[in-house]
């Protein structure tokens, strides 16, 4: 029984350790890709990140941000708000 | 505090470092896939947002929650750093807030405290198990065992579904201690579904010429996915990632093989027809 299992184990680790090996070679090089990467340069993908989705809410079109409130027959416009959530998170991103 | 705390106050770490968040693992990761696949997929938010009373209540909610949201970190990370400032040899993440929690707050106090978390995680727990009731129910139970039942049945199968689920937690607990932290495994598990499920309905929404096959296939193929890169990661001699838990680069890559999948196999098979697909597949009227 403990010699199956062992077998088992061995096989196992045998076809992990061939899996890993093949991705191992395009994974280390984007590994290296990335670490060459300056971290104000990372912090900066991240601001722009936010910033692109910012600039989509912008310009979304009045028809997707400007709702009727039916209880209250008021129109609320989301965009602001929106807007909000993600200049805070660029400031968040900025200061730490 | 020293060496080991100096990247407790940047948000964005190197590739290198020792916990499970490098930065391009959250930027491709956490920002493009799981973040994502939790505010347009998660059934415990979707099903909050179908359950609004219109959809400029569905969309307001969305955009609230979404301002909440960045308080949440706050609200997790500060009274870490402070119970790590009180105790700077703590080596259990999880027990931060507890050993904080007993060394800083009057015994009235805690009794307090413990009561309000318990009701915050009951809370919590019962939203999640009734969301996975729900689905397991009405669209798995009913639509392929017993479509005719009344709804006295299903509510009995629900429950039961109930008690299956949180069997399965409690054995998947026992887990919890091969992990960095609980936030951590949460993320595990969740990884080996965001990613494909996201990708299915990005491309469902967005692409008329997505079919239900090709979804299927890229579902399962994602999942599966997940579930080899974890195992090769586990058992392979040298670990496949050189992160400690790798879920934010499983979620990215089995994202991108179901996106693949799916494309392909959608190409390959009869387009849904039109009027399946009107009202559905955005711009598509």
């Amino acid at each position: 029984m403990i010699d199956i299992l062992t077998i088992i184990l061995s096989v196992s680790v045998s076809i992990a350790d061939t899996i890993s090996n093949l991705f191992r070679i395009p994974g280390q090089l984007m590994r290296e890709i990335l670490l060459s990467i300056d971290l104000h340069i990372a912090k900066s993908l991240f601001i722009i990140y936010f910033l692109s989705i910012t600039y989509w809410v912008y310009k979304l079109p009045k028809s997707e941000v400007i709702l009727n409130d039916k209880n209250s027959g008021k129109d609320i416009n989301l965009r602001p708000f929106a807007i909000s959530a993600m200049v805070l998170m660029v400031i968040i991103y900025l200061v730490f | 505090m020293g060496e080991r705390t100096k990247d407790h106050f940047s948000l964005v770490l190197p590739v290198d470092t020792k916990t499970p968040h490098p930065w391009s693992g959250i930027l491709f990761g956490l920002g493009f896939v799981l973040a994502n696949a939790y505010w347009i997929g998660n059934q415990s938010i979707v099903q909050r947002s179908l359950g609004a009373r219109s959809m400029a209540d569905a969309k307001a909610s969305y955009i609230f929650g979404a301002l909440l949201k960045i308080l949440i970190p706050f609200a997790m990370v500060v009274p870490g750093i402070i119970s790590l400032a009180y105790n700077p040899d703590i080596a259990d993440a999880d027990k931060a807030m507890a050993t904080l929690i007993k060394e800083i707050m009057p015994t009235g106090l805690i009794g307090i405290f413990f009561a309000a978390f318990l009701a915050g995680l009951m809370s919590s727990v019962d939203s999640f198990l009734n969301s996975a009731a729900t689905v397991w129910t009405t669209d798995i139970y009913k639509k392929y065992f017993r479509p005719k039942a009344d709804d006295a049945h299903y509510l009995v199968v629900g429950r039961v579904f109930t008690i299956i689920f949180i069997l399965v937690a409690i054995y998947v607990a026992q887990f919890a201690t091969g992990f960095e932290s609980l936030y951590d495994l949460a993320q595990t598990l969740l990884s080996f579904f965001q990613g494909p499920s996201l990708a299915i309905i990005i491309l469902g929404v967005l692409w008329k010429r997505a079919t239900g096959t090709g979804a299927l296939v890229g579902l399962i193929g994602g999942i599966s996915f997940s579930a080899l890169l974890m195992w090769v990661h586990s058992t392979a001699t040298i670990p496949l990632f050189q992160v400690s838990e790798p879920f934010l680069y499983v979620a990215l890559w089995s994202f991108i093989l179901s996106i693949m999948l799916t494309v392909f196999v959608s190409l390959y098979t009869k387009q849904e027809p039109e009027e399946k697909l009107r009202g559905m597949v955005y711009r598509y009227d």
